[in-house]
């Protein structure tokens, strides 16, 4: 990302925060502190997030089909997760997501959203639901399937090793699979998954003759 | 074992239902493969249910086993430990020949809860009489549920909770008598 570019999302992110009464932002040993004049406007979330999709689109000041990390929506869900306000992150998160699909819907072109999907698992995870944070988190590992040549090296996997238990053969499982069914990905991981789940299963006997056939 | 089953919930994305319902719709089913994978995609995003096993038929028909980990009465007081489901990715409605065949690949199982998917639905389902007469008779004189699902039905679901009161809507449909 060139600096320029940065500082725009910088600037975005910091616009669609002040939106919530989030005035500035210190950053104090690691940590972030919010400056808050006035009261926190949490419900005005759904004009923080309306900023942020009217930011968004092919060619926008959003392109989260050159950019789909590191922008505005992935800088505010992380400043909102880490204030502690993390049912905003999540919403804003969720939102992303869902606004990523929808572009491709519209467009007809594939956005990677191996990011979208990573931080929305981590949204949830830190929420307390890990069922659902495992499954995006899965998403995202298959999103990112070709975008690095080492398996390790995929950001979901440390954390469906680490943090979800994923035994690493299955994972290598998936990727196999993700690699010599699809040339090129589809839209959606989700038909990825599915299919590599089923295509897991036993088939179930059938009697033939008196025999049992698999 | 599924590696999703007990561990990993999909969340309901309808962007994705609408597009293999409109790969089906358009011809490009491959085969009833879509279909499979939509009603398979769709149980996943139901916590506790996981796939158990499949058979693919001949003529574009595939039976998916769904597994229920839940405990009893969940995620529906009548669902069963195992749920049998027949896609049938045609343009012509379900005859009483393929309801037959159907309830006796239940009873195979020991499955006492299923469904048939497909484009069009049950034959005689306005008059209660070929398909539809048979469904009624399998839960009145067997206790099986064989729920009649359609298509268009399942491109019209917003979320997880809109599928599972469609089911409960035709088991409702189906036990006390009543026409949709």
């Amino acid at each position: 990302m060139s600096n320029s570019s940065a500082d725009r999302n910088t600037q975005i992110s910091k616009e669609a925060l002040r939106l919530l009464g989030i005035d500035a932002l210190f950053t104090i040993g690691g940590r972030i502190f919010p400056v808050v004049i006035g009261p926190l406007q949490v419900h005005k979330i759904k004009d923080c997030i309306q900023y942020l999709i009217d930011k968004t689109g092919p060619g926008g000041e959003i392109d989260p089909y050159v950019l789909p990390d590191g922008n505005a929506w992935i800088n505010v869900q992380q400043i909102l997760s880490q204030i502690g306000l993390g049912t905003l992150a999540l919403q804003v998160a969720s939102k992303y997501l869902k606004f990523c699909y929808e572009l491709q819907k519209e467009d007809n072109q594939r956005i990677k959203k191996g990011a979208p999907l990573f931080w929305l698992a981590q949204r949830f995870l830190e929420t307390g639901d890990k069922s659902t944070a495992r499954g995006y988190m899965l998403l995202a590992f298959i999103e990112d399937t070709y975008a690095y040549s080492d398996l390790d090296k995929i950001p979901a996997y440390q954390q469906l090793v680490e943090i979800f238990d994923f035994a690493p053969g299955i994972l290598k499982d998936l990727r196999n699979f993700t690699q010599h069914k699809f040339g090129e990905l589809p839209k959606f991981p989700e038909e990825v998954l599915v299919e590599w789940e089923l295509a897991r299963l036993p088939f179930l006997g059938r009697r033939t003759k008196g025999k049992m056939k698999e | 074992m599924s590696s999703l089953g007990f561990h990993a919930t999909l969340s309901f994305n309808r962007h994705f239902v609408l597009e293999l319902a409109s790969r089906i719709n358009s011809g490009f089913g491959n085969r009833g493969l879509a279909l499979e994978l939509l009603i398979a995609y769709i149980m996943l995003t139901v916590p506790g249910l996981s796939l158990m096993s499949r058979v693919p038929g001949k003529g574009g028909e595939i039976d998916v086993l769904i597994r229920n980990t839940l405990n009893e009465g969940r995620p529906l007081r009548w669902f069963g430990d195992f749920f049998l489901i027949e896609c049938k990715d045609r343009n012509e409605r379900v005859s009483e020949k393929e309801f037959g065949h159907f309830l006796t690949k239940m009873t195979l199982c020991k499955t006492m809860q299923g469904a048939i998917v497909s484009r069009n639905g049950f034959t005689g389902s306005q008059s209660n009489i070929f398909a539809a007469r048979d469904q009624m008779l399998a839960y009145s004189q067997l206790n099986m549920v064989i729920l009649d699902i359609r298509l268009s039905e399942l491109m019209s679901l917003q979320s997880t909770e809109d599928f599972l009161t469609l089911l409960q809507r035709k088991y409702e449909n189906l036990r006390f008598g009543l026409r949709e």
